[in-house]
């Protein structure tokens, strides 16, 4: 799939963590509180971060707290419906990156997903 | 995009950098952050600021214009050019942010910044700051009222102005002890220690204690001890909150003045002689061989002086008497007029010719005394019994004895002195 996908959400729900790692982008995909469920290659790279330090854990606060702010956090926490698309930076390796943010909630699906495309 | 293996070391060194609760990031002279942490990203673009690697400068501007090289060629001088300097930013949602600003120039081309978003402290002292304003307030307009804050031995913590005008003491007053401040030799002495117990105990303790002022006046304070209790509820400190009553405690004291007070000629009663003689009779309780000499005075034919003046001209020769013999004997005497020309004295720890003497210079005092009223000349004399006794527990005895020796004088001729 790619990140522009309209579809997005429903493919993201059906594919296996394996298949996640094998996106040419970043994907977050977290419980409606922020958990973090899966962690792909991609992410866990560019982050510096391995899957163990970040899975099970909160991603706003205790993953990347760069978003945890009204721009990120709060629209996920706030908007059951929610597909926005905004330019971010992330500090990846604390060097400051443009990111590109893909923000994906819907009640209809059981996670929501943050997808970073450099 | 890194390929490089993630060593464990380093992730954790990177977690730890991630989750820095402060806000860091390094500039170059060109204002290019090369480095920043997660919470500066989050902080910038939650205040609505240039967050953006080639934004350094616009940063630095947007906090701080006087941080900025107005020409932006390059840093200033290396060196700490901003220590938590406060700044205030409004998010784009309205709320006011406090945030405290640092930056140090390591070099031409490097500059390190953090920022701490530190709304919720300044808010707390804002807090703080309001409600310390608004209790010296309080202590500034209380009338008639101080409170003394004390630490749990009871030493002063703090001054204040209800303090300094009600009592005079300054701020040399920290420190002391507050049972310094009650006075020593009050007649309601009042142990501080044991009223602090029962506050913990029951939260609060309530007495009545003369307290001294800085010009040596004491004041009586209507008090109120209250425990202050911790988070724990555990005793912290105590609070005093006193009235000043020394009015009402005068208006008392006048009313049991009036009481033991013969009207005519302000002399004691025999009510005020008892009351008086009391504490000589405790310490004689208390096994302490004190000696007392009463001395009777009886003025001389008084029933001619009231038949010859009349009520008013013999109420004047009473009270001529009486201020002589205030003038003659001091202030640590009884004076007492028993009723209608008889008066006595009471002297302590006196020697029985010392006593007679004093008696004779009283006699001789007023015969030399002529009382000069409604134009006339009014000569009186006085017969006086003097007898003494030591270690005694009751007057009535002694009194009695310097009677007998008064109507002695009388039978001998009056205008003159006996010894019981």
């Amino acid at each position: 799939m790619d990140f522009e996908d309209t579809t997005g959400l429903a493919q993201l729900e059906a594919m296996s963590p394996q298949e996640l790692d094998e996106l040419a982008f970043g994907v977050v995909r977290m419980r409606a509180d922020g958990e973090v469920v899966a962690y792909n290659v991609w992410e866990s790279k560019m982050a510096g971060l391995s899957k163990e330090r970040v899975l099970a854990r909160n991603f706003f606060s205790e993953v990347a707290p760069c978003t945890n702010n009204y721009l990120v956090a709060e629209r996920f926490l706030n908007e059951p419906e929610l597909d926005a698309t905004l330019a971010y930076i992330f500090t990846l390796r604390m060097k400051p990156t443009p990111v590109t943010l893909r923000l994906l909630r819907s009640t209809k699906a059981n996670h929501m997903y943050l997808l970073v495309q450099r | 995009m890194n390929d490089q293996p993630i060593a464990g070391d380093e992730e954790s060194l990177l977690q730890f950098v991630y989750q820095f609760p402060v806000a860091v990031l390094r500039m170059s002279g060109a204002g290019v952050i090369d480095l920043m942490n997660p919470r500066a990203v989050s902080l910038l673009a939650g205040l609505g600021l240039p967050f953006q690697a080639t934004q350094g400068w616009a940063i630095l501007e947007a906090l701080d214009p006087t941080l900025c090289d107005p020409v932006r060629a390059h840093l200033l001088e290396p060196g700490l050019v901003a220590e938590q300097r406060p700044v205030e930013r409004r998010d784009p949602q309205g709320r006011l942010h406090h945030l405290a600003l640092t930056a140090i120039i390591v070099n031409a081309n490097s500059c390190m910044v953090a920022i701490e978003d530190v709304t919720s402290r300044v808010l707390q002292e804002r807090q703080l700051a309001r409600e310390r304003q608004s209790l010296t307030v309080v202590l500034e307009a209380l009338q008639g009222y101080f409170v003394l804050m004390l630490d749990l031995d009871l030493r002063i913590t703090q001054p204040n102005r209800s303090i300094e005008r009600l009592l005079g003491h300054g701020s040399t007053i920290m420190g002391c002890a507050c049972s310094e401040l009650l006075r020593a030799d009050s007649s309601e002495p009042v142990d501080l220690a044991a009223k602090a117990e029962l506050a913990v105990r029951q939260g609060w303790a309530s007495f009545e204690a003369e307290y001294r002022c800085a010009d040596g006046r004491t004041i009586w304070g209507d008090t109120i001890l209250t425990t202050i209790v911790d988070s724990a509820g555990d005793p912290s400190a105590f609070v005093i909150v006193a009235r000043d009553v020394s009015e009402r405690r005068r208006r008392e004291e006048a009313l049991i003045d009036q009481a033991l007070t013969d009207p005519l000629t302000g002399l004691l009663n025999r009510r005020g002689l008892s009351a008086r003689v009391a504490p000589w009779l405790d310490e004689a309780r208390a096994g302490k061989a004190l000696t007392i000499s009463a001395l009777a005075l009886d003025i001389d034919f008084f029933k001619r002086v009231n038949d010859r003046y009349g009520h008013d001209g013999g109420d004047a020769v009473l009270r001529h008497l009486g201020q002589l013999l205030t003038k003659q004997f001091r202030r640590g005497d009884i004076v007492a007029r028993l009723g209608g020309e008889e008066f006595v004295v009471l002297l302590r720890d006196t020697p029985d010719a010392i006593a007679l003497a004093s008696a004779e210079r009283m006699r001789q005092l007023l015969e030399h005394s002529p009382l000069t009223w409604k134009g006339e000349t009014i000569s009186v004399t006085t017969s006086i019994g003097v007898a003494s006794g030591v270690g005694l527990t009751e007057v009535e005895r002694l009194l009695h004895d310097a009677d007998l020796a008064l109507y002695r004088a009388k039978a001998e001729g009056r205008n003159r002195v006996v010894a019981g």
